[in-house]
């Protein structure tokens, strides 16, 4: 779709204003039933438009994201513009920088449309955690559309922007890519810098794409995945991944992980199997691995990310950002009463949980043993890569949870992250593609994990698949732009 | 977890949580905590204590360069003075000064 919407801003078929304007009354029509959005930044949407229509005015060329509007999730920091996670604490939060990523694309005069929906802090995987209330999924709203980064999978889907950028900590990028039936990519950790992004797991988090075709997600991989000094993490991409997108695939080798695949429900087991069957008719080798460590990648994951959202998220005070109770009689009684009423429920959970296996005797038990697992998980993964150049499994085992799933015990929400969560342990690239539809009609979506640094080969991977089924597990959803035109 | 233990880390945590939540947060944290407790049956001899192998750090040369101004800084903050954090004693209606 970008490369159709650039095409049509140079021959000038439609201006970037024309075109933002057409979002905007999209937004405004349709978000009212999806809450995709937190925050429309209309007048900032429009001016920075102005500024492509008049370069094409003048006979400039434009670059390739130039003049297309997108959206941020809210825990990108915008300066001028706000971003509160979807969390009390930081509500009317104002930041006084641009995240990294947000900078190259200002630069770029992208068109910013606003803040789309999360779970508080990123912290969920139904987007319900959210202050604002959850987003809606696009196929049926009476469904989620996953989380944390559900606001911006449900407005790609439902057309209410070309792309947006999430971030991905345990697969918040890629399971409401999957539930909305868009594509998400997670990056390596350490190709797309986190500078600007509110952390919540500084070893796990990573910024990237959901957009409607694995094209669009190589075209804005591209832009963002640059060397970044402010992040002492961020190497940048390797190599650019379009001109690779393309490349033959006979003879590749793929492991499917029967693991994640046996976890599945029945409707996803058949969408994978024809992804399987999609991929030997492409000339690819497919065989069955085993990850077995990768069962225990969800419990290193919940000790892990809570001991370093413990530590993040001690920066909330009520003192230099974010509200603050009115009412309090010492320094002491201030931080407690605004962290507490501040703070959602699955927050504190994880805060005190992350407290807890970080405290003096518990240290070694969970934290240090976490880290072990997490170094047998990282390895188990490198023997693969000895045999395998990706490695395929469903993203998520069921299609998208009815409305109000959250409120059930946590453990089992956090089981639904198990296909997921391994990889961001391991650091490694994964991106999801939508591949059918259940009996309900519910988008499912596959996973493709390469290693480290090889974007480039799992969107190849991925766009072959896309370009096999011709894109059509891409289902429009009516209501948006430019899917009713 | 006992009802003490969760008291002691939500000191920790500067969280106050109430009697309604009390019941249903140690019952959360039980069952998380048994979950994760599955860990401990892992073998992991020759798994060291490292993560993330084969990145590598990104340092910037050692150069002074301007930071945010102090007006910038102050923004967000519900109360400033003089330029700086500025807390006020909630019950006295004085002041506490936080120089940070």
């Amino acid at each position: 779709m970008i490369f159709e919407l650039n095409k049509l801003l140079k021959s000038k078929k439609v201006s970037a204003k024309e075109l933002a304007k057409k979002y905007i009354e999209a937004i405004k029509r349709e978000d009212r039933r999806l809450n995709s959005y937190v925050y429309l930044s209309e007048e900032f949407a429009l001016k920075c438009a102005e500024v492509v229509d008049s370069k094409l005015r003048n006979g400039e060329d434009i670059s390739i994201l130039e003049g297309l509007p997108f959206t941020l999730k809210d825990n990108i920091s915008t300066e001028g513009l706000p971003t509160s996670c979807c969390s009390k604490i930081l509500r009317g939060y104002v930041p006084i920088y641009d995240a990294f990523v947000w900078k190259i694309l200002k630069n770029e005069n992208s068109v910013l449309l606003g803040k789309t929906n999360m779970d508080e802090f990123a912290m969920g995987s139904t987007c319900e955690t959210s202050c604002f209330g959850g987003a809606k999924n696009p196929h049926n709203v009476n469904y989620v559309a996953g989380g944390s980064s559900g606001g911006v999978a449900s407005a790609v889907a439902a057309g209410l922007a070309v792309y947006g950028l999430g971030s991905d900590t345990g697969g918040s990028i890629r399971q409401p890519a999957s539930f909305c039936g868009t594509v998400g990519l997670k990056p390596t950790y350490g190709a797309v810098s986190r500078y600007g992004l509110v952390a919540f797991a500084s070893s796990l988090d990573q910024i990237g794409p959901i957009t409607t075709t694995v094209e669009d997600a190589s075209l804005v991989f591209d832009e963002i995945s640059l060397r970044d000094e402010q992040d002492c993490t961020c190497l940048g991409a390797k190599e650019k991944t379009f001109s690779h997108i393309k490349d033959n695939i006979s003879g590749i080798k793929i492991g499917v992980a029967k693991e994640f695949l046996n976890l599945a429900d029945e409707d996803v087991k058949k969408s994978v199997s024809l992804v399987i069957n999609a991929y030997e008719k492409m000339g690819a080798e497919v065989e069955y691995i085993s990850l077995p460590s990768c069962e225990y990648a969800l419990m290193v994951y919940y000790i892990v990310a809570c001991a370093e959202a413990s530590s993040n998220l001690g920066r909330y005070d009520g003192i230099r950002y974010g509200s603050r109770v009115s009412s309090y009689t010492n320094f002491h009684d201030m931080i407690c009463k605004t962290r507490s009423e501040g703070f959602g429920k699955e927050v504190k959970r994880r805060i005190l949980l992350g407290t807890y296996v970080l405290s003096c005797g518990y240290y070694d038990a969970y934290y240090k043993k976490a880290h072990m697992v997490r170094s047998k998980i990282i390895n188990e993964f490198n023997d693969a890569f000895k045999c395998f150049d990706v490695i395929l499994t469903p993203t998520t085992p069921t299609t998208a949870f009815e409305c109000g799933y959250s409120a059930k015990d946590p453990v089992s929400n956090y089981k639904a992250d198990i296909c997921t969560v391994p990889v961001n342990i391991a650091g490694l690239p994964a991106v999801s593609v939508p591949c059918g539809f259940d009996c309900k009609g519910l988008p499912i979506g596959f996973q493709i994990i390469g290693q480290k640094f090889h974007e480039s080969k799992i969107l190849n991977v991925a766009n072959k698949f896309e370009e096999y089924t011709n894109a059509c597990y891409v289902k429009k959803v009516t209501g948006g732009y430019p899917y009713d035109i | 977890m006992t009802r003490e233990e969760l008291e002691d880390i939500a000191l920790l945590c500067k969280l106050n949580i109430s009697e309604d939540e009390m019941n249903d947060i140690l019952s959360d944290m039980e069952d998380i905590i048994s979950f994760a407790n599955k860990i401990s049956a892992v073998d992991v001899k020759d798994c060291g204590f490292k993560v993330e192998d084969g990145l590598q750090n990104i340092y910037r040369k050692d150069e002074v360069v301007a930071s945010f101004p102090q007006d910038y800084i102050l923004k967000n903050a519900k109360t400033v003075q003089d330029g700086f954090f500025y807390l006020k004693n909630g019950e006295s209606g004085g002041g506490e000064r936080l120089d940070i």
